[in-house]
């Protein structure tokens, strides 16, 4: 990945992002949010990240499958990345707006 | 089972942790090598710890609902928010008694009956909450705390509708 300042690393916001269109497991979001946003999150950091969403209630972990265990998405957990999204939408509006010319 | 170069690492965490989460980093760790990945448990570990220390990390988050709830289970934890739930019924239904019959309160001597009974049940609680701490609220004080916190807001509840009547 050459353009680092592309890439987007908040590892909760990308967490909620990678399940948002269904369970997964570690491995399947460590690829997924690669893919999404060009980041590699580190093992620490994406556990760390699935630690804080789920003692917030956001996201809840499933049958574990061996060792993998997904995690899905909770009410609260997809409600707080749709009022995510929109805020981000609306940094996204305000900031290519303030970027257009005149 | 392969044995990843970095499966080690996980030992770095705190127990809980390790029992919660131990098995599925280790699966990932096996596919990982190399200083940054190195650096990034080491720095994940040393958060949990911070957290686990500070009393909010997993062992804490899976305890404390139980530690309230079992907390809340004596009498001294919990008849403090009772007999200000009693009080503050007391009050609505004098207040809304007074405001559909119209009856004018007096200044009088004797406050009445309704009144000693609210303040018996305020005053009893100065009794209990002290004993309550000392008995139970200190043994985890984040659960004892959160108690406490519940004693005092239903207390001051009761305020309320003498502070709208008074204003």
């Amino acid at each position: 990945m050459g353009n680092s300042a592309a890439h987007f690393s908040d590892p909760q916001f990308l967490v909620l992002a990678s399940l948002a269109d269904g369970p997964k497991h570690g491995h399947a979001m460590l690829h997924d949010i690669e893919a999404m946003s060009g980041s590699r999150l580190g093992p620490g950091t994406l556990y760390g990240a699935i630690g804080r969403l789920e003692r917030q209630g956001w996201i809840e972990p499933l049958e574990a499958e061996d060792r993998r265990r997904p995690y899905r998405l909770t009410k609260a957990g997809h409600a707080a990345f749709v009022s995510k999204l929109a805020t981000l939408q609306r940094i996204v509006a305000t900031g290519t707006r303030r970027l257009s010319p005149a | 089972m392969r044995s990843g170069r970095l499966n080690w690492m996980v030992r770095l965490y705190p127990s809980a942790w390790r029992e919660r989460y131990g098995a599925e980093l280790e699966d990932l760790l096996e596919n990982e090598s190399g200083p940054r990945a190195m650096f990034d448990v080491l720095r994940a570990a040393a958060a949990e710890w911070v957290l686990d220390l500070t009393g909010l990390g997993v062992r804490q988050m899976q305890t404390y609902r139980s530690s309230v709830l079992a907390m809340a289970k004596h009498p001294s934890a919990f008849v403090p928010m009772v007999l200000s739930g009693l009080a503050l019924l007391e009050l609505l239904g004098a207040i809304t008694y007074n405001v559909v019959t119209g009856a004018v309160v007096k200044e009088a001597h004797d406050e009445g009956v309704l009144a000693h009974l609210y303040q018996i049940m305020i005053g009893v609680q100065f009794l209990i909450v002290p004993w309550f701490l000392l008995r139970w609220g200190w043994r985890d004080v984040r659960a004892g705390a959160t108690l406490l916190g519940l004693q005092v807001l239903a207390v001051l509840l009761t305020f309320v509708p003498l502070w709208r009547v008074e204003h």
